[in-house]
């Protein structure tokens, strides 16, 4: 079967039925919601856990149960580490973990594969536990990538059952109140976890700073809380801001990013109550510094920027620049006290950030979205998740929903990445469909997507404008054709579009 | 033969070791070889079988450089290892006209291809690949390849490309990078119109055909302009260089001490109907100044200014752009003129005042600083 993104699929991926990709808007939900689950707490009943091993005993965790993490800690989280190794030592085999993203720091978790620990894998992959998956040793079943807004929706649907829910909270009270921007490990909004507060049967919350009841602001309330653990250190929160969060000192770069701005200001959109998502790759963080200069200039106030919030958008919030800021993410320790100390930081859950199958996510009422890319190909998909080798390497993050959402969403990619050409005929892995992405940014001009003739039309001449098939043999006149990446027939990860059809699947690399 | 090494495992750039060997060996060393191991084996190949080479040990440790890179690196090896000079036909360019704008002229340096590879993007009027003052000394002959092979493969855009060359190795220099159709030589430190002789004369044996744009950077210099600017037909500008010219006169960089050098140049530019190009603004972080700076030299009757950060060139040519006055008052002085023409009138006169030559040429400058 052939889906929309003309990427053929079987019907069948081990138990799961499979709907192709239709549309970004074409799937119909089901009619209902998973159902809540029911709590008894009376008075006198303790919630508090001598040890992570307590916990997970009262929490009921059997062999081939369910849990889940949120990784807002990134790669300075502990939580998952701990909690895994606890559980391998209880003797519990065959879990299904459904991680929002797993980041390098969750290397150990490559032995717990190895030992039938964990037999399941739903989220994010970044760094060397998709390397390894995409190479070698096999799950149970092929990894499933979902969107930030697609992992709330699959959730919320029921599609995923967690049992036990693990929540690293920087700041907590004995009856599980807690937030995400107090305390030494503060890490700001809590945008994962209080979806899975919501829906998993259990929920343990994990905290190094136990404070008097009740902890305010509130972002889980104790209503969705089991059982609560007070340990040493939940993480460090310097290792929220990874490498790729420097904005970029490359001229052709910035270059780049000044381009984009010029777009925006030719398309109409850079006007009062302006909103946009803008990532933290090096390029976006350009953009996101130029739109603020530049709106400054023109004294124009933008309505609201979401995130993925760093610095930059905190500054833009503070100068005035932006009227709010909604955070699911803070993507830096900037962002953590902004949110902590500025009513007009809002804290958002990912439902409301990106799940399609809601009274309406905040993406659809973005103007324009910045985004980066491995790859992109003549009909506007892009791959986020593999390398052009094949190896799985990234999340989707809140890619397919910023995408879909925003009125214009723009790509940024150099031409070439060392030599290896970004613009492809056919992108390896499709993780956001080409029917949602209105610009391609490269160094050497924009390419903007043909159905989107209302931009063409309203953009000048002045822009470096190019045909996509330009730039796709300009790449290819300056690197040469690269070999195609062999694959075998396994299939080691499925990706969902954000309505829970499949856009497309990762084959283990032919090594 | 001993064992070389060419390059560097800089991004975008590549390492290659040369050694003896009974047989031809290639081996790559590349992240991504998986995609690129045999197309950049093949070319290795080609320029062995090229050159006639049977028995050679080569690696190539690839870091994201581009086909032009790897080739330089090559034939730079090859020139140490075997004494070969690798030359290929000259490309066809089409020349750019005498008088074609020149407010930003971007230095490259030439032994960078991560630089190279996008200087054509940023807009520019030039382009000056250098194998000069930016290429330390024993990188000289590895530039020389490089910009050779970057000016054959690359398309720089709108730019106007120029090299410049050094003093000390004209010869070789120019046999290099004529292969790859400059638009212009850059000529460093004149002094004297022998200097501007000597380079003609090379171009001429190696029936090149390019434009000069002399640097007068020493109290020499500004003394022999006049006669510099009228020593070739191929000269389309002077180019001021300050900081050799203030170590020369043993003064302190201001712009007192620069303006009456800087004066000195624009009228012997001038006098020979020549562009006269100011140097660069050394701060790349002060845009203030850099305006400041440019907005003055264009008042002194400079055309142009050198550029060594892609950031400086917008604010320049926007000190460039004419006001709006200058446009409608060019404009009129040219419909004076086709009028006038049509008329079959000679003198022309608007609003009361000859339009003569220098004004007629002027006029037209400012309009096509508006396309």
């Amino acid at each position: 079967m052939k889906n929309k993104v003309g990427r053929d699929l079987p019907p069948k991926i081990g138990n799961r039925k499979i709907r192709g990709y239709q549309g970004a808007f074409s799937t119909k939900p089901h009619p209902k919601k998973a159902s809540l689950p029911v709590r008894s707490v009376y008075p006198g009943d303790s919630k508090m856990c001598a040890s992570l091993d307590e916990a997970i005993k009262r929490a009921g965790l059997c062999t081939g149960g369910t849990i889940s993490f949120h990784h807002h800690l990134r790669n300075g989280d502990r939580i998952v580490n701990m909690v895994m190794e606890r559980i391998s030592k209880m003797g519990f085999r065959d879990i299904h973990v459904v991680p929002s993203a797993l980041f390098p720091v969750h290397k150990p978790l490559i032995d717990h594969i190895k030992n039938g620990v964990i037999t399941q894998i739903q989220g994010s992959l970044n760094g060397p536990l998709g390397a390894f998956i995409s190479q070698g040793e096999k799950l149970d079943e092929p990894v499933v990538l979902r969107s930030h807004g697609g992992r709330a929706r699959a959730i919320a649907a029921g599609e995923v059952t967690i049992d036990v829910a693990f929540i690293a909270a920087p700041i907590a009270d004995d009856y599980g109140n807690c937030n995400g921007s107090q305390g030494k490990s503060a890490f700001g909004a809590m945008g994962f976890p209080i979806v899975d507060s919501l829906y998993a049967h259990k929920v343990v919350i994990i905290t190094d700073n136990l404070q008097p009841y009740p902890v305010t602001p509130i972002s889980i309330p104790q209503t969705q809380v089991d059982y609560v653990v007070c340990i040493d250190s939940i993480g460090d929160p310097t290792g929220i801001k990874t490498g790729t969060m420097e904005i970029t000192r490359s001229p052709a770069r910035l270059l780049m990013a000044k381009n984009v701005v010029r777009l925006l200001d030719a398309s109409g959109v850079l006007r009062d109550g302006f909103s946009f998502q803008a990532g933290a790759g090096g390029t976006s963080l350009a953009v996101t510094q130029f739109l603020h200069d530049h709106m400054k200039k023109k004294n124009i106030k933008g309505g609201f920027a979401m995130g993925g919030i760093t610095g930059d958008v905190v500054n833009m919030l503070r100068e005035g620049t932006i009227n709010r800021i909604l955070d699911a993410q803070s993507f830096d320790l900037s962002a953590v006290e902004s949110i902590r100390e500025n009513p007009n930081h809002q804290e958002v859950s990912h439902i409301m950030f990106g799940d399609p199958h809601t009274g309406g996510c905040v993406v659809n009422r973005q103007d324009a979205c910045f985004l980066g890319a491995t790859e992109v190909d003549l009909d506007f998909n892009v791959n986020v998740n593999t390398h052009s080798d094949g190896i799985l390497l990234h999340g989707i993050g809140g890619h397919q929903d910023a995408a879909a959402g925003s009125d214009i969403t723009v790509i940024l990619a150099p031409l070439l990445r060392g030599r290896v050409p970004v613009i492809r005929e056919k992108v390896t892995t499709v993780t956001t469909p080409g029917d949602t992405v209105d610009v391609i940014a490269t160094e050497y001009g924009m390419a903007i997507n043909p159905l989107r003739d209302d931009l063409l039309d309203k953009v000048t001449k002045k822009l470096p404008l190019r045909d996509i098939t330009d730039l796709y043999h300009l790449a290819k006149r300056l690197a040469g054709t690269p070999r195609k990446v062999e694959f075998v027939d396994d299939l080691v990860a499925v990706i969902e579009y954000r309505d829970g059809t499949v856009l497309d699947t990762v084959r283990k690399v032919k090594t | 033969m001993k064992k070389i090494q060419v390059g560097t495992d800089n991004k975008n750039d590549c390492l290659v070791e040369c050694s003896p060997g009974k047989k031809c060996v290639i081996h790559i060393d590349s992240k991504t070889g998986a995609m690129f191991e045999k197309h950049i084996t093949d070319m290795a190949k080609k320029i062995l079988v090229e050159q006639g080479i049977k028995k050679i040990h080569i690696t190539i440790q690839e870091n994201g450089s581009l086909d032009y890179v790897i080739q330089s690196r090559i034939e730079t090896a090859l020139e140490k290892t075997h004494g070969i000079n690798v030359t290929k036909d000259p490309i066809s360019r089409k020349p750019t006209p005498k008088n074609k704008a020149r407010r930003t002229r971007l230095y490259v340096p030439g032994n960078n291809p991560r630089m190279i590879t996008p200087a054509g993007i940023y807009g520019s009027d030039c382009i000056i690949f250098d194998l000069e003052d930016s290429v330390p000394i024993h990188q000289k002959d590895a530039a020389r390849y490089l910009v050779k092979n970057a000016l054959r493969d690359l398309d720089f855009g709108g730019s106007e490309l120029w090299v410049r060359i050094n003093k000390s190795d004209i010869y070789k220099d120019l046999s290099q990078v004529l292969q790859g159709t400059p638009h212009g030589i850059c000529i460093p430190k004149v002094e004297t119109p022998e200097d501007i002789e000597t380079v003609e004369k090379i171009v001429q044996e190696l029936s090149g055909q390019v434009k000069f744009m002399p640097i007068i950077e020493s109290a020499q210099g500004i003394i022999n302009a006049p006669r510099i600017a009228r020593a070739s037909k191929h000269i389309v500008a002077l180019a001021f260089g300050a900081e050799d010219l203030t170590r020369d006169i043993g003064g302190e960089r201001s712009w007192e001490t620069l303006l009456y050098p800087r004066g000195a140049l624009v009228l012997a530019a001038k006098a020979s109907g020549i562009q006269a190009l100011d140097t660069i603004y050394p701060n790349t972080r002060d845009e203030e100044g850099l305006r400041e700076e440019t907005k003055k030299i264009k008042a002194m009757g400079f055309d142009g200014k050198g550029v060594i950060h892609p950031d400086q060139i917008s604010p320049i040519h926007d000190c460039f752009i004419p006001s709006s006055e200058e446009i409608m008052n060019a404009r009129a002085i040219v419909k004076a003129l086709r009028d006038a023409k049509k008329k079959g009138m000679g003198a022309v006169s608007l609003d009361g005042k000859m339009i003569d030559e220098p004004i007629e040429k002027k006029a037209k400058r400012i309009l096509s600083l508006t396309k």
